[in-house]
């Protein structure tokens, strides 16, 4: 049976992954971006967090990814902690039902929780004051981005589990479980 | 006790939303500024960008050296051309900058800009598509600093909003939350420009008697303090005589090209706003 990997070099390897996705949206993938359409990795890594940390760490590491967030962007600080924050909510009550083990539902989890997060987003742009960007063709740029978000989702999950096996694999208490 | 630990769940959950709500309101409508946290962060994220946009260029100069050289050697025949033709127009500059500087003297106009700037590369672009910012390489150890202009040489890129000891953080012109004051060369009008959309921006407070067509040049009026005066900002593209309003509803085409911003330069001139 396969070993659960506990709460601790799960949340390290989320962070190690939150940050090289941060460089990296602000880098290749905005190089490589369709129109307004964007990756959203971050959102991967936030789901990830709510389904399978425990309340209190996830709330932690989706902390630090949203302040990263609105550190490399230009919204109000606090905004996309807040949004990150929304999904991670969502996600741990959903955990209680529900797994996210197999490709559909892991789509189908970034692809909704993508359009959460944006939703946040818009109406937190809205609150201050400022117009976002996008506001023709918005349903369809949403649903596009969500789209995009949840066809790309499984490809970011493996390389999170990935990245949790690696940081496991050094973990003091990973060797001893090994023993 | 038993209340506690019976919704310790929903209590953890409405304290984290909380926070996540309370850092928001106390930042909005707030100007960005660079707390110790933000610029600790920027100094740890920006290494990382420069890295990640080296080897990018690495492997786009690979490309452009070894496999695009056919087109490279038709590109550089029309730049020769182009080369003579801006040589001529650069005589012609000079001509008129001698000009100018007579007149200025014989009116005695006190001399503008002059001011020291600084090269930067651009090493990071917004992750999100609501807002328009970049991260450069030169921070507050290049003498960069809050509300500095940025341009390049296609005209006016934006404003610093952030700055880190090695980085800062622009404010794209085509942002909603940017603006500036501007003049239609040709007419004198004079106006506000704003971001409206991903590679547009509007002409707004432009009465519907003044003289504005579409191709006209749009210079920054310096008046803002934070863009030194005929620095271009774009091109009208389309002028909408539409509604009762007051105003006409004017659509510009930025200099810049933003999807393309490679180097820039920051002005090293920073309006004291307490004057």
């Amino acid at each position: 049976m396969k070993r659960e990997v506990p709460p601790a070099p799960r949340a390290v390897a989320t962070l190690v992954m939150g940050f090289a996705v941060s460089v990296l949206s602000t880098t290749l993938f905005s190089w490589w971006s369709a129109g307004p359409l964007r990756l959203q990795p971050l959102v991967v890594m936030v789901v990830s967090a709510g389904f399978r940390l425990p309340l209190i760490p996830g709330g932690l590491v989706t902390l630090i990814l949203g302040y990263m967030a609105d550190m490399a962007s230009g919204g109000t600080s606090g905004l996309q902690i807040t949004a990150y924050l929304m999904v991670l909510c969502v996600c741990a009550v959903a955990e209680r039902k529900l797994e996210i083990n197999s490709w559909p539902f892991q789509m189908l989890a970034a692809g909704a929780m993508s359009l959460l997060f944006q939703l946040a987003v818009m109406a937190g742009i809205s609150l201050v004051g400022r117009q976002p960007l996008n506001t023709t063709h918005l349903i369809s740029i949403l649903s596009a981005q969500a789209a995009l978000t949840a066809l790309t989702a499984p490809v970011f999950f493996a390389i999170l589990e990935s990245t949790v096996a690696l940081v496991d694999y050094f973990w003091p208490a990973g060797g001893q479980a090994r023993k | 006790m038993n209340f506690f630990r019976r919704y310790r769940f929903a209590l953890v959950m409405a304290a984290l939303l909380l926070g996540g709500l309370t850092l928001f309101s106390v930042n909005a409508g707030r100007d960005p500024s660079s707390s110790i946290s933000g610029r600790l962060l920027l100094e740890i994220l920006g290494p990382a960008q420069k890295a990640v946009s080296g080897i990018g260029e690495w492997v786009g100069g690979v490309w452009n050296r070894y496999f695009a050289l056919v087109q490279v050697a038709r590109q550089a025949e029309d730049l020769k051309r182009q080369v003579a033709a801006y040589r001529q127009q650069l005589t012609d500059m000079d001509e008129l900058k001698l000009a100018n500087a007579r007149l200025r003297a014989l009116l005695s106009l006190k001399e503008e800009g002059g001011y020291p700037q600084v090269a930067a590369q651009v090493v990071g672009m917004d992750p999100t598509n609501y807002f328009r910012t970049v991260i450069i390489d030169k921070g507050n150890s290049d003498g960069v600093d809050t509300q500095m202009p940025v341009a390049n040489a296609q005209g006016v890129v934006g404003r610093v909003i952030w700055a880190s000891s090695h980085y800062a953080k622009v404010l794209l012109l085509v942002d909603p939350n940017a603006a500036m004051d501007v003049l239609v060369q040709r007419s004198r009008a004079r106006g506000i420009v704003e971001g409206a959309g991903r590679d547009t921006l509007r002409l707004k407070y432009v009465l519907h008697s003044e003289d504005v067509a579409a191709g006209d040049r749009l210079v920054a009026t310096g008046a803002d303090g934070v863009f030194p005066k005929g620095m271009l900002v774009g091109f009208v593209r389309a002028v909408k005589q539409e509604g009762k309003g007051v105003f006409q509803h004017i659509e510009v085409e930025p200099a810049v090209n933003f999807d393309r911003l490679e180097e820039v330069v920051v002005i090293l001139h920073r309006r004291n706003f307490d004057d």
